[in-house]
């Protein structure tokens, strides 16, 4: 409400604004300064405000302003120009042709505006109006596909999730290798594991609202980054808010409306119901679904048949008729002003959704605050401040392995269950003690979805107060203060009967996260004589970093449905406290020289003094340098070159550790009564630790041509990593499960080439397409002395493991057991276990590499189509090659809801299986022979044990031992000495233990934003005061292909797991696909 | 002007120059370098207690072995019933040594013989257990991460074995220093002895006991590296566990899921019902009429009767006087167990699990771990703590069934095995709650049965092996003395993985893939010996490998 108060009263302010000009109408024609011909398209703005409009065909325009006011002209490939307006006879405007952007900027390291082509490494840019296309609430997953060399993947399906965002591959082995975000210069905290009782609470990064953001430039290597120092090892995000340009009063809203839908869901079987034993037994406490045939009158009693057998019949509609369409709604206003003494920009933004599970919502209201204010001529100050309050009723729980999962316990339900029949999830007369449970193993997921839930709120304040003194026209002086502080307070809740926690549970946590930098900086800008220019700085920072979190957990509750700590059942509430701090103290300096605009040499150089090392490692010095020649100036080009420069740099950053990483310390444990325990944990410490080293080379080469309708940059890269303070694993019995060392070497090399060109252009029409390639590979270099590889995760059978030399992301198996023996009739006959299943071969080094997870590239296209007001733009994101592996699909085909599970391989029942394995073994080894009926291929049991015809088969020979001791093998291929399975059994041991058996290619395309916007007409917006107004349709996430096809999104197989990677590996990381689509409206008044 | 300005940069550049903070940032403010040695002694007992319980509790592979259990229901039954074992993982033994050492050298820097006698003794015990079970092991150059040695070489068994023994000598002889009691112990970290040195020094020579006989097969092998495990049991023997007050067990508290039984329901939310007897012991029990077994188990709920002509429903007592309600079913088939309490035979297949002992096998109502034709553990199983449901390090009934095997075996110095067996008989029961007279028990009946009394066994040390079985039941000792002499004589059931015999090993943790680690792992590796059951094309790494301690014995096949 309060909010439609806010906008009228700024309407109402406008108005008597807008009154108080005497306008008036103003005409003219845009030329080229060189031909003379009509410019079409060229913008046209009074300055101060954002009114404007754009030529015709002619190159002629009309607008509304009045005397003494100017318009800026502009269009591309042409240098911009700026009209007083004198009176009101028509004017002609001539615009000059650029012979390249010269004055094309861009934000560098500590905010530094530079010339684009001083620059000797490559920085990533995305527009705000990019990023606010669709309005997508979280700026990351806006910027993926947008920049080269950028890998962007949300970790969830989830509305909110964390998003992961890695800058020319993850160098660090065992850090989440997230990049430093700046925002106006203040360092803001991040991280990727946001996990709170298996529910993701989302990246901090995620508090910002776009609305507020005016472009991003991503610092991708060293080079660009070393000013930062320790922290920008992984690269740099610089975000730029909006600030009031131009005089005046403006005011901005713009409001969405986004319906989440879900799509596609996992495909499932609907013919057999629970149950593991076959298909003639009903089995409803299990969750597997090997059990009888549904639709075909077999009876038996069911959780809600009252004890009455009853036949058993499917609901295949089980996830649709559970999921719901999400919606957010998400609105912003912004006013600024701006004048000689100062401006300001102040925004209230708004965001509200509700999710694709039911009882799941995320809201986040900001309000933004920039002001600056000129003191005298040459000192101003300038303070900012952006409040954001996050938060969540509910987040859904996307742990794999917890049964409070919604959507694992959804998927496990057997397709005899209606989940409908669930939804009044209370046993009637037991509300809040006992939920309905169709199986005892299973929660409800509409009890999970409404009582056991996961919320919290994060309070954030990002605040600066900066002081810029313009010493003399060479030297300029600046003072900041920031801080950046969030309280975050979580908290589970359990109800009575949860599967696993009988009574109930509750847990609170609440962390106070702060930074703050203070810094000063020294600048001195002068061209020296008519060719040489300097640009130097000096600087130095004090950073403070300050943590601290409490966490209480009752594991039991005596009073249902009471959540607070002092409910919980003596004994069973656990507590713990902490705090941690530490502070890096930095000098840092930059010298940059140009010669004749042709050629600029850049050097940085920091010293930071870290707390967390020891005392004589503390202190660290890196430099880097990088040189940028303009080869289109000083050599002749042809024509149809515009531009083009070739750039190189070299740098180091230094990086330090966490608090505390020294010595070792005591664990507490669980009281054993009243007697408290006390451990070391196995995580060997090392007093000795030096810092880290972060080394980055790159090349690269700007080209533009045809008058920038095509431009082109591409960048080859090195970034190492060497010295790693890394927590190795080491046999336990040495004493120790992890030693911190120093160690390795990292590589990442890679390829990032940007294209945009603009194929089409007319009078009405414009093309744009942009694309932006990406290829890593990251190597492991060296490890340290004595240690030969690295497991990353490991996950039934799969490890995911680099040895030195190695790949990161590749993963390997144990094989399965075969016959070895050439000499023997069974050569490669697979050798089963007396019970007649397959066996993995447990010699250590026999283990095979089934594949890797990474990309051979990422290719994101933005087409832009504008026609008339209408105005069309997409976000393509195609990242080909690399292989997941699936556990969801593991478990999947164990527990029998894949379709491909009603029979093992194919073989034609009117012939002997016998004979038919032996012609064509290959296609029977490693794979179980049978089906769940006999119409399914299912084989007769030799002796009568109440099962339908559904024998089945493993295919290889066993061993047996004759009264000499000696071994034969003795054949199980379908014969009479076979030992025969369920259809669960020989499907598990065929399958389950060998990964590669759901390795899958992590290929997709993702047409991730779709916007159509319609500018609607001057004519009709000035009517009623409106400068201009805009109507769209957006989209997100409109259309996904995959090739593996099994309808599970590969993004989601790169998440980090509890500060681990987990490359490569998808575990019941399944909800459903969902296409966002809505409109947006935007005006300026 | 200028004067502000300066006032600004000079507040700005103040805190900067704060560099006394600076140096103490670093200091830990939430957790200590050094503890009193009381905080890490309750985390080594009560985690030691746990972990070795565990080996032989309901539901893992050696519960299975020693035919104490069967799973009913196919969930993870491969382990139990076909003998599927898996790579197991020791890194619970490893973290608890690592912490027992800090014990152990903070007692030597403090000079606390008390400390120094209780780490020894838990060493010996946790290492042995280790060697026990998987053959040679990173022994003498383990625990030395800190100094460098990150993929320590595995010992020799016969060297583990050594130093085992003469820790345990070791810590008997400061336990009994009479100055002992002048180095205090909080009583209350001391979870196993209230802080009694007299009872450690039992312990310890109890243990000494134990490993002593463990070697008897392997005595000539001993006695060349100067270990002579007669008189270390002889001296041993005189200072050992002479009542049940001395069993070194840990109560469960039920307070908190890491202080509660396995099957309670602070960690079992969905009881235990999968976990059957197994057929073998119930039987046994049931044929010496052996009180023991009412502890144990429950009757079955729905009870075959061939004579019966409807069904009828009856309640019966046990002799605790625990009632069950129970009905009795006719039955027209004779291939169903009659009787009232039904074990799950040993390795059934699969698929026969679920139906076993049910006629109407197709159509069964009631979920299928839940069998009512089946018996169930007893209830006190599914508790969180209850009176007899300990986690037993070592029991004074083991003592005398060891002083009776000596008794029976030439040189030692013990007599009157059948006194010793008596008494490993009655410590048993007592420690079960049950003693002669009390609930109509009459000892004298039960040790008068021909297949329980001394006297009438034909092979002395198999009747011995049979009740300490029995006395043994779930505890992972039985299935050590079975691999040493053979007894009991157990039967595989018709589905085994490997073979028609049970395993013999653990197999080592996965092993690092580091090549420095695997000359190690390799090594010990070939110190194992295959039988025929290690499948071909596997290394021998199996648990059908002899360890050192097996090889050359024929032992227990």
């Amino acid at each position: 409400m309060s909010k439609i108060k806010i906008v009228l009263v700024l309407l109402v302010c406008q108005f008597f604004w807008l009154t108080m000009d005497a306008q008036t109408n103003v005409t003219g024609q845009v030329l080229s300064s060189d031909k003379g011909q009509p410019l079409s398209g060229a913008s046209v703005i009074v300055s101060g405000d954002n009114s404007g409009t754009r030529t015709d065909a002619d190159g002629r325009f009309s607008i509304n302003t009045a005397i003494g006011k100017s318009v800026v002209v502009s269009f591309i490939g042409y240098q911009s120009k700026v009209v007083l307006i004198n009176n009101t006879s028509p004017l002609l405007v001539q615009l000059d042709p650029q012979d390249d952007k010269l004055d094309e900027v861009v934000v560098t390291a500590l905010g530094i505006k530079r010339d684009k082509r001083a620059l000797g490494y490559s920085v990533g840019e995305v527009k705000g109006d990019d990023l606010t296309e669709t309005n997508q609430t979280n700026v990351l997953n806006a910027m993926a596909g947008r920049v080269a060399g950028v890998r962007i993947a949300q970790m969830d399906g989830t509305m909110g999730a964390s998003v992961n965002i890695i800058i020319r591959g993850a160098t660090s082995l065992n850090n989440d290798n997230q990049p430093l975000f700046v925002i106006d210069g203040v360092p803001v905290l991040n991280q990727l594991n946001n996990s709170f009782q298996g529910a993701d609470m989302g990246n901090a990064v995620s508090d910002l609202n776009p609305d507020d953001i005016a472009s991003v430039s991503v610092l991708k290597g060293a080079s660009a980054a070393a000013l930062y120092g320790s922290r920008a090892g992984n690269g740099v995000v610089l975000i730029t808010t909006k600030t009031k340009g131009g005089k005046g009063l403006g005011v901005s809203v713009n409001s969405s409306y986004v319906s989440d839908i879900p799509y596609n869901y996992l495909p499932v079987q609907n013919k057999f119901g629970t149950g593991k034993s076959g298909a003639h037994v009903f089995e409803e406490g299990e969750n597997e679904t090997w059990g009888p045939q549904l639709d075909d009158g077999f009876e038996a009693v069911q959780w809600n048949s009252n004890g009455q057998k009853v036949p058993l019949v499917s609901y295949p509609n089980r996830f649709k008729d559970f999921f719901q369409n999400g919606q957010t709604f998400n609105n912003n206003v912004s006013v600024s002003g701006n004048s000689e003494k100062g401006s300001f920009r102040l925004s209230v933004g708004d965001v509200r959704s509700t999710g694709i599970i039911p009882n799941t919502n995320l809201k986040r209201s900001t309000i933004n605050l920039n002001t600056t204010y000129n003191l005298s001529k040459n000192l101003s100050v300038t303070g900012s401040f952006n409040w954001n309050k996050s938060g969540s009723d509910n987040r859904p729980n996307v742990d794999g392995d917890d049964r409070n999962n919604i959507v694992r316990s959804l998927y496990e339900k057997g397709s005899q269950v209606n989940i409908l029949d669930l939804k009044d999830y209370w046993v009637p007369g037991q509300e809040g003690t006992k939920q309905l449970q169709n199986a005892s193993k299973q929660n409800n997921v509409w009890f999970l979805a409404h009582e056991n839930t996961n919320s919290f709120t994060r309070d954030r304040l990002i605040s600066k107060v900066q002081m810029d003194w313009k010493i003399t026209n060479e030297f300029k002086l600046t003072g900041r203060f920031s801080r950046d502080a969030y309280d975050e307070n979580l908290e589970s809740k359990r109800a009575f009967s949860t599967y696993g926690q009988t009574a109930g549970g509750y847990g609170i946590t609440n962390r106070h996260r702060e930074e703050t930098n203070l810094e000063l900086n020294l600048t001195y800008n002068k061209q020296l004589g008519k060719d040489w220019s300097l640009y130097a700085l000096a600087g130095g920072n004090r950073m403070y970093q300050y943590g601290r979190s409490i966490d209480n957990y009752a594991s039991q509750l005596v009073i249902p449905e009471l959540y607070t700590i002092s409910n919980g059942v003596p004994g069973t509430v656990t507590y713990n406290s902490s705090w941690s701090q530490k502070s890096i103290y930095s000098i840092y300096g930059m010298g940059s020289i140009g010669y004749k605009d042709l050629v600029y040499l850049e050097v940085t150089g920091r010293n930071d003094w870290s707390s967390t090392l020891p005392i004589e490692n503390r202190s660290y010095f890196y430099p880097s340098g990088s040189l940028s020649v303009l080869l289109s100036k000083i050599f002749t080009m042809p024509d149809w070159v515009t531009f083009l420069k070739i750039r190189g740099g070299v740098a180091e950053v230094g990086n330090d550790t966490n608090p505390y990483a020294l010595n070792q310390y005591f664990s507490v444990g669980p009281d054993w009564g009243t007697a408290k325990e006390l451990y070391m944990s196995g995580s060997l410490k090392n007093p000795t630790l030096v810092p880290e080293r972060a080394l980055s080379k790159e090349v690269g080469a700007d080209l533009r041509l045809f008058n920038d309708k095509i431009g082109l940059n591409v960048t080859y890269y090195v970034s190492g990593n060497k010295n790693q303070i890394l927590g190795i694993n080491l046999p336990v019995e040495s004493g120790a499960t992890s030693k911190m060392i120093n160690a390795g070497l990292v590589e990442s090399s890679g390829w990032e080439i940007g294209l945009s060109t603009t194929p089409v252009q007319t009078k009405n029409f414009r093309w744009d397409m942009g694309f932006n390639f990406t290829r890593n590979r990251t190597e492991l270099k060296k490890l340290a002395e004595g240690l030969t590889n690295f497991d990353f995760a490991s996950t039934s059978g799969l490890t995911v493991r680099t040895y030195e030399g190695g790949l990161i992301g590749d993963m390997y198996e144990s094989p399965m057991l075969t016959v070895t023996d050439k000499s023997s009739a069974y050569y490669g006959y697979p050798i089963l276990s007396g019970g007649g299943t397959y066996q993995t071969d447990d010699d250590p080094s026999h283990i095979v590499k089934i594949g890797n997870s990474n990309q051979y590239f990422i290719l994101g296209i933005q087409p832009s189509l504008t026609y008339k007001s209408f105005s069309l733009s997409a976000n393509v994101d195609w990242s080909q090659g690399g292989k997941f592996y699936s556990e969801t699909m593991m478990f999947f085909q164990n527990n029998g809801y894949r379709t491909d599970t009603y029979s093992g391989a194919p073989y034609n029942s009117n012939e002997d299986i016998v004979a038919q394995i032996k012609d064509n073994p290959d296609a029977y080894f490693g794979k179980w022979v049978g089906g769940r009926t006999a119409e399914y291929g299912g084989f007769p049991w030799p002796t009568a044990n109440g099962h339908l015809q559904d024998a089945s088969f493993n295919v290889g020979v066993r061993e047996s031992v004759d009264g000499n001791g000696n071994k034969t093998y003795v054949e199980n291929i379908g014969g009479p000495e076979t030992v025969w399975l369920t259809p669960f059994t020989a499907n598990r041991y065929a399958n389950r233990p060998f990964p590669d058996r759901n390795l899958y290619d992590a290929t997709y395309v993702k047409v991730r934003e779709i916007a159509v916007t319609y500018h609607i007409p001057k004519t009709w917006t000035q009517k009623i005061h409106i400068q201009n107004a805009s109507i769209g349709i957006i989209a997100t996430n409109f259309f996904e292909w995959t090739a593996a096809g099994i309808g599970i999104d590969p993004e989601r197989a790169y998440k980090i797991d509890g500060g681990a990677w987990s490359h490569g590996i998808e575990y019941y990381n399944a909800l459903p696909w969902t296409r966002s689509i809505g409109f947006k409206l935007n005006a300026n008044f | 002007m200028k004067l502000f300005i300066i006032v600004v940069t000079l507040t700005l550049l103040l805190p900067v120059s704060s560099c006394n903070k600076f140096d103490t940032l670093n200091v830990n403010p939430n957790a200590k370098e050094e503890v009193s040695s009381n905080f890490v002694l309750t985390y080594v007992l009560a985690n030691t207690a746990k972990t070795y319980h565990s080996l032989g509790d309901f539901g893992s592979d050696i519960s299975g072995a020693l035919q104490y259990i069967q799973r009913g229901t196919n969930e993870g039954s491969d382990a139990t019933n076909h003998y599927l074992w898996v790579r197991q993982s020791w890194s619970q033994f490893y973290d608890l040594l690592r912490n027992n050492e800090i014990i152990y050298n903070t007692s030597i820097t403090n000079k606390n013989k008390f400390f120094e006698g209780i780490s020894l003794t838990l060493r010996a015990f946790l290492f042995g257990t280790m060697t026990d079970l998987y053959g040679d092991i990173p022994y003498s150059e383990s625990l030395q991460a800190s100094t460098g040695i990150f993929f320590p070489k595995y010992d020799k068994q016969q060297d583990v074995y050594k130093g085992i023994l003469a820790d345990l000598k070791q810590a008997s002889a400061i336990l009994s220093d009479p100055e002992i009691s002048q180095y205090k112990i909080d009583p209350v970290s001391d979870i196993l002895y209230k802080g009694s040195s007299d009872k450690w020094r039992k312990f310890a020579n109890s243990l000494r006991m134990r490993y002593s006989m463990r070697l008897l097969n392997k005595k000539a092998d001993m006695q060349q590296v100067g270990v002579d495990i007669v008189s270390e049991f002889n001296d041993a023997a005189a200072y050992s566990f002479i009542s049940v007050d001395d069993d070194a067990s840990v109560a469960y508290l039920g307070t908190t899921r890491d202080n509660s039984a396995k099957g309670g329901l602070l960690n079992s939310s969905n009881p235990p019902y999968l976990f059957k007897p197994c057929k073998t012991i119930i039987d046994t029990l049931e044929s010496l009429n052996d009180p023991r077994l009412h502890r144990w188990a429950t009757p079955v709920q729905r009870k075959w009767d061939y004579s019966a002509t409807s069904p009828q429903d009856i309640t019966v007592t046990n002799i605790f006087g625990e009632s069950y309600n129970i009905t009795i079913v006719p039955s027209s088939t004779h291939d169903v167990d009659t009787a009232l309490y039904v074990g799950l035979p040993m390795g059934l297949a699969t698929v026969d699990l679920v139906t076993y002992n049910d006629e109407s096998s197709s159509s069964f109502t009631y979920p299928p771990e839940r069998s009512p034709y089946i018996s169930f553990l007893h209830s006190r199983y599914y508790q969180n703590s209850e009176t007899y449901i300990k986690m037993d390090l070592m029991t004074y009934n083991e003592v005398e069934f060891l002083l009776a095997e000596a008794a029976e075996t030439a040189g030692f110095s013990v007599t009157d095995p059948e006194q010793h067996y008596k008494n490993g008989i009655i410590a048993s029961l007592k420690r079960w709650g049950i003693t002669d007279g009390a609930n109509g028990f009459n000892f004298s009946d039960y040790y008068s049965n021909p297949e329980v009394s001394y006297s009438s066994a034909s092979n002395k040390l198999e009747r011995i092996m049979e009740q300490k079985w029995i006395a043994g039941w779930l505890t992972v000792e039985p299935w050590f003395d079975w691999r040493r002499t053979g007894y009991p004589q157990f039967k595989t059931g018709p589905v085994t993985q490997y073979g028609p015999e049970t395993p013999i090993r653990f197999m080592y943790p996965a092993p690092s893939q580091d090549p420095k680690y695997l000359v190690n792992y390799d090594a010990a590796v070939k110190d194992l010996e295959r039988t025929v059951y290690v499948p071909t094309g596997q290394t021998a790494d199996h648990n059908y490998s002899r360890i050192w301690l097996l090889q050359g014995t024929n032992k227990p096949y």
